[in-house]
């Protein structure tokens, strides 16, 4: 596999999900909906309508694309980590929990501590799957899976009971303080300061990957083990950090939703992030850069879907069921990347 | 005499889209019924291409297979099977959990009246074939417990009870070979004698010609030239495999001090170096205290044979060949040496310094280096850039602070290209390099940290002639700077051509341990059998 | 109390037995779930609408075998990662689900018919009159009776026929397959055939039961299944032994849901919590069965 991705191979696998997934559209709209023209012209125009719908495009899109980062991390060092969905809804809740308990007084001292919460949970949610295949080589990917599984039922249930805030009308917890929440660059959207911050990590993700010597062990883990064990590499470590950083990650997402966008943890509200991630790090071919790309036509596909829900007759499953299609045909394209993890003979 | 041809492969081309190497260049290979047919060739020659292609795991670019009046196309494993024609593998795969009847007769089950497999019918029907062709196994045994030629010979009996009549076996004599070299013989004997067709894959000449009817010779993609045995000798057949011609010196060989030396001299070279009074050349460090220094070794940690009290010492300026059959305990020592496996008693001490248990990490910073088998796999990172490949070892020195340096990688990549003649272009990816520059990417590596101590396992495995010539200038210049070289192979010629020392292992223990120049190779031959070196 | 011991154990032994073949080809299926789904509700719909319980049953297994058997064929022949596309399928099968409802019954909640067919009960002569455990063979749907056949069935095909053996030859070498001549992907696609047939079956139960179709009406019983697959040591046997486990342990649930004990979302965390405790377990006493060799 070529390590150095060249752009016009990246774009052409991105150009294939689009393709795919609009033609699927195509395909479909047709058959469920009434009007097919207004159906499709509000997915097209739909995230440019306005600077609310603009606003609230980036602000997911950035979500997202630190999803999608994460899964760089866990498919760089080799390892698959299928956890998001808890990782982000315990980093959400986590840090809702946290900011809560906090005195009326500080806001930016409270931020940090929320993300930091929301980093760590999510880190350790990820980092025992980690953990369990270095000593007893337990695949990940099914243990981060089932363990992200019972925490989402978990925090559901957290959410709607002892949690609750019973005045919203809403399942949600209560919500935060407004002076912890991030600044608003893009009123009255929801595009906030986390969006910028984002960018920033995934500089300094793609510094730490290949500018650092942590890094290169990690990626040489993740490239092949054995070689990395042979030339002296720690291995060990590399079963856990991975999956560690990758958690962290999905949990700061969560983070950032609340603190950013959504000031409460409510149920179901980050459902999805944990499988966009896998599907935007795999169009972007696991490099830091290319996931912003990625994030943007991903959340592109998924905005759209959703104002021509509201505003024609699109319905919620269609939605659901584009989701799982493009996945699905994310990992058939792609099988390439995933096999970084399986090491097969030359 | 005019035989006809009962398989024709003609035209046969094949190009590997991977890294644009051409395999196959319109060969042309018959086989005769009833023949033992030997294709030899260096590595890299296109002889296991070939044979894949016949025995359809690969598919060829161009080029038809006839057999008797028909074209075949094989598109798998299976139709050649069908057809007849079936391949024992190198590396052969079975299934461990199996017992070696599962494992034979997996593919080709007979069934009961209800859809059982018939067991009695099928035992039956293997344990005829193994008294037919000489072939014993104990066929309630799980495969595990087998040895590598107990293995071929279930892949063996398992391509005879589907009837195949063409057998072709890639590289045979690694695995009987004087261990049970007259198995071998009695086993192609028998199969010829039934009317079978062998093709035998292999770049030992001595034993194509002891062995074989015809031999044909691949070069570069290309087959050369097909003879009777009895019409050639090995000068005639080495200047083919070599340079595709039987004449004259060759512009062809990659090294530029190439002169034409037929196999078997590397040993006088190595000679006139060592020659005179031991250790007074250009390195100093008389005899005092050896470098490395094994006392009652032993080992039997769980899956690994055990070895029993070894001993032994090494010297700086001395090449010393460890060999043996590889599960005799060539293995399980390398492991110990290198921090993959700890021994239970006994001591092992470089420069004084007991270093059991030691990992590769810490045995690398007291300046040991190792190239293990399978370099491939443990030695590379394919996917990576040929850069990243090189600084494994010393990769700290590049990162500091996050910071990349990167003018320096390429000023260390660049020297090490030049200084071990490696063709590659900057920011290239490993994979896209051949076979020969990967090994001396790997090399170079280990090389550069000017180590006191190489250990090299199976150095000739993977390379071709000029490789392995390449090989031993390295570790006679390792030998003039006082630097020492392990060398653990099972290939025999090869302990003998390039070390000073032998070191003969048998059952896990060590059976001898003499100078090289005392030894031939059938003396060798006859340690590892456990017969006792007379004089 | 035997005989609902019995009645709970069913679904979960039959969807077990039939991953037991995909487990052991090397494929992890965890699309048991969504294969469950289909099957209750093409079985739901079916047989509401024709008042034929052979014909929902019918139905049931033609959609389980169809679903599962295309997503393996093209994940197979396409070597996308078999896990990631198992999820999508569960995805799908919700999704799709909920839209045939939407469709064929305009609701998206419970599906309810003007009559549904009965399952007559059977009771077994001579058995039920022993004592204490004639229970067992006492006035049971004929589908737990099936459901005890199918554990020698199963036992039978994995360790008796050709096709088991290579079964097992792919879990353990699947590379060694092709030399032989054996289309490992076939294997592999048969099997998750034989799964998509037993999950529908079992899906087809869970709607007979109620006499309704209900969304998520599997709630989790595809992972419970496939815990009880590892628990098992992937043998019938093992599964029988833990599946009968599970329906105590589900009876003893219901009980306290009843009550008011233990709310509904938390009891849904609990099967994938013991599927990731067993599967721990699992990997620590076996090594090595557990391991990352190629799955691919």
């Amino acid at each position: 596999m070529d390590h150095n991705s060249r752009p016009i191979s990246t774009l052409y696998s991105i150009a294939v999900a689009i393709g795919a997934a609009f033609f699927i559209l195509l395909l479909m709209v047709p058959f469920i909906s009434t009007t097919p023209l207004l159906t499709l012209k509000e997915f097209i125009t739909g995230p440019f309508s306005s600077s609310f719908s603009l606003g609230n495009y980036l602000n997911r899109a950035g979500l997202y694309m630190l999803a999608g980062l994460a899964m760089v991390l866990s498919f760089q060092g080799g390892m698959f980590n299928l956890g998001g969905e808890g990782q982000v809804y315990s980093g959400a809740l986590a840090t809702t929990m946290a900011v809560l308990m906090l005195p009326q007084a500080g806001g930016v001292p409270g931020i940090l501590l929320g993300m930091m919460v929301g980093t760590l949970c999510g880190a350790f949610l990820s980092g025992i799957s980690g953990f369990f295949r270095m000593k007893w080589n337990t695949d990940e990917l099914i243990s981060s899976f089932l363990l992200s599984s019972s925490v989402v039922y978990t925090i559901d249930y957290l959410v709607s009971g002892p949690l609750r805030d019973t005045e919203r009308f809403l399942l949600s917890t209560p919500e935060i303080s407004p002076q912890y929440h991030l600044p608003l660059l893009l009123k009255p959207s929801h595009l906030n300061l986390g969006f910028l911050l984002v960018i920033l990590i995934i500089a300094f993700i793609h510094r730490f990957l290949y500018h650092s010597a942590t890094g290169y062990e990690l990626r040489l883990n993740g490239l092949n083990r054995e070689f990395a064990r042979y030339g002296g590499i720690p291995v060990t470590r590399y079963f856990i950090i991975p999956m560690a950083l990758s958690g962290g990650l999905y949990g700061l997402c969560g983070s950032f939703y609340v603190l950013g966008t959504g000031y409460a943890t409510v149920q179901g509200a980050t459902f999805g992030m944990g499988w966009n991630g896998i599907a935007i790090a795999l169009i972007g071919r696991t490099q830091p850069w290319l996931v912003i790309p990625a994030a943007m036509i991903f959340t592109f596909l998924e905005y759209g879907a959703e104002s021509a829900i509201m505003k024609a007759d699109f319905s919620l499953e269609f939605g659901i069921i584009l989701q799982a299609i493009v996945l699905f045909l994310v990992t058939a394209r792609f099988k390439r990347t995933l096999t970084r993890r399986r090491i097969t003979d030359a | 005499m005019e035989q006809i041809p009962l398989i024709r492969m003609r035209g046969i081309s094949k190009v590997f889209p991977e890294n644009g190497v051409t395999a196959n260049h319109l060969v042309d290979f018959d086989i005769l019924p009833g023949e033992i047919h030997s294709l030899i060739g260096e590595n890299g020659s296109g002889k296991s291409t070939l044979m894949h292609i016949l025995s359809g795991m690969i598919h060829p670019d161009s080029g038809h297979i006839e057999t008797g009046t028909s074209r075949k196309t094989f598109r798998s494993p299976h139709d050649a099977i069908l057809s007849g024609i079936g391949m024992v593998h190198q590396q052969v795969q079975i299934i461990r959990e199996f017992s070696v009847l599962e494992n034979i007769i997996l593919g080709q089950e007979e069934k009961d009246r209800w859809g059982r497999i018939d067991w009695s019918r099928t035992s039956r029907r293997v344990m005829h074939l193994m008294k037919k062709y000489g072939l014993h196994l104990d066929l309630d045994r799980k495969a595990y417990n087998l040895s590598i030629d107990g293995m071929q010979k279930l892949v063996l009996l398992s391509l005879l009870y589907a009837g195949v009549q063409v057998i072709i076996l890639d590289e045979p004599m690694s695995l009987f070979e004087d261990n049970e070299g007259d198995l071998l013989q009695t086993v192609l004997r028998r199969l010829k004698e039934e009317g079978h067709s062998l093709v035998l894959i292999t770049h030992k000449l001595k034993e194509a010609l002891l062995y074989s009817d015809r031999i044909s010779v691949m070069h570069a993609g290309m087959c050369v030239g097909t003879f009777r045995s009895s019409s050639v000798d090995r000068e005639v057949l080495s200047r083919l495999m070599i340079n595709g011609r039987s004449d004259g010196d060759s512009p062809d060989a990659m090294d530029k001090s190439a002169e034409e030396k037929p196999a078997g001299t590397m040993k006088s070279e190595s000679r006139v170096i060592r020659d005179g009074p031991d250790l007074k050349t250009g390195s100093e460090k008389a005899a005092s205290s050896p470098l490395l220094r094994l006392s009652g070794v032993s080992c039997s940690a769980g899956l690994l044979p055990r070895i029993t009290d070894v001993s032994f010492q090494l010297r700086q300026g001395e090449i010393l060949a460890i060999t043996g059959i590889r599960e005799n305990g060539l293995e399980t020592l390398e492991q110990i040496l290198t921090g993959f496996a700890v021994p239970e008693t006994g001591d092992i001490r470089f420069k004084g310094e007991r270093i059991n248990g030691f990992s590769i990490r810490e045995l690398r910073k007291r300046k040991i280096a190792y190239i293990p088998t399978e370099r491939m796999v443990r030695g590379a990172s394919l996917g990576s850039s040929v850069e990243e490949n090189m600084i494994v070892l010393n990769y700290k020195d590049f990162h500091s602070w996050g910071l990349l340096k990167k003018e320096e990688i390429e000023h260390f990549s660049k020297t090490l290209k030049r200084q071990y003649n490696i063709k590659a272009s900057a920011g290239d990816t490993l994979s896209r390099l051949s076979g020969g520059n990967i090994q001396k990417v790997i090399i170079a590596r280990e090389l550069q940290t000017l180590p006191d101590l190489l250990i090299f396992s199976e150095p000739s495995w993977g390379l071709d002639f000029s490789g392995r010539r390449y090989i031993q200038e390295q570790m006679n210049k390792m030998k003039e700077t006082g630097a020492a070289v392990l060398v653990i192979t099972s290939d025999i010629e090869e302990a003998l051509e390039c070390s000073d020392r032998i070191i003969v292992m048998y059952r896990g223990r060590v059976n001898a341990d003499l100078s090289s120049r005392d030894l031939t190779k059938n003396d060798i031959g006859r340690i590892m059998l456990g017969v006792n070196h007379g004089s | 109390m035997l005989n609902t011991l019995a009645a709970i154990m069913t679904p979960y032994l039959i969807a077990a037995l039939g991953g037991l073949f995909t487990e052991r080809a090397g494929v992890l299926n965890i699309a048991l779930e969504g294969q469950i789904l289909v099957g209750a509700f093409a079985a739901a719909a079916v047989a509401g609408t024709t008042g034929s319980i052979s014909l929902g049953l019918l139905a049931a297994i033609a959609a389980g075998g169809i679903l599962s058997y295309s997503y393996a064929s093209i994940s197979l022949r396409l070597h996308a990662n078999i896990f990631v596309s198992a999820l999508a399928v569960n995805l799908f099968a919700s999704g799709s689900t909920q839209i045939a409802s939407q469709i064929l019954f305009s609701t998206r909640g419970v599906v309810q018919f003007s009559s549904f067919p009965d399952i007559k009960q059977i009771s077994i002569p001579l058995l039920s009159s022993i004592p204490f455990l004639g229970g067992l063979f006492t006035n049971q749907s004929p589908f737990v009776y099936f459901s005890w056949f199918l554990i020698p069935a199963a036992a039978w095909l994995l360790y008796k026929t050709p096709y088991g053996l290579r079964v097992r030859a792919a879990g353990f070498q699947y590379t060694a397959l092709y030399v032989r001549g054996v289309s490992g992907r076939r294997v592999r696609e048969t099997a998750m055939l034989i799964s998509g047939i037993t999950c529908g079956i079992s899906g087809a139960l869970l709607a007979f039961n109620l006499g309704a179709y209900v969304p998520n009406i599997s709630s989790g019983r595809g992972w419970i299944a496939l815990v009880a697959l590892f628990l098992g040591n992937k043998r019938p046997g093992g599964i029988f032994l833990v599946s009968l486990l599970f329906a105590g342990a589900e009876m003893i649930a219901q009980s306290a849901q009843g009550s008011g004990v233990l709310p509904s979302s938390l009891l849904l965390a609990f099967p994938f919590f013991i599927t990731f405790i067993g599967m721990i377990i699992f990997s620590a006493l076996s090594g090595s069965l557990n391991s990352k060799e190629d799955k691919s």
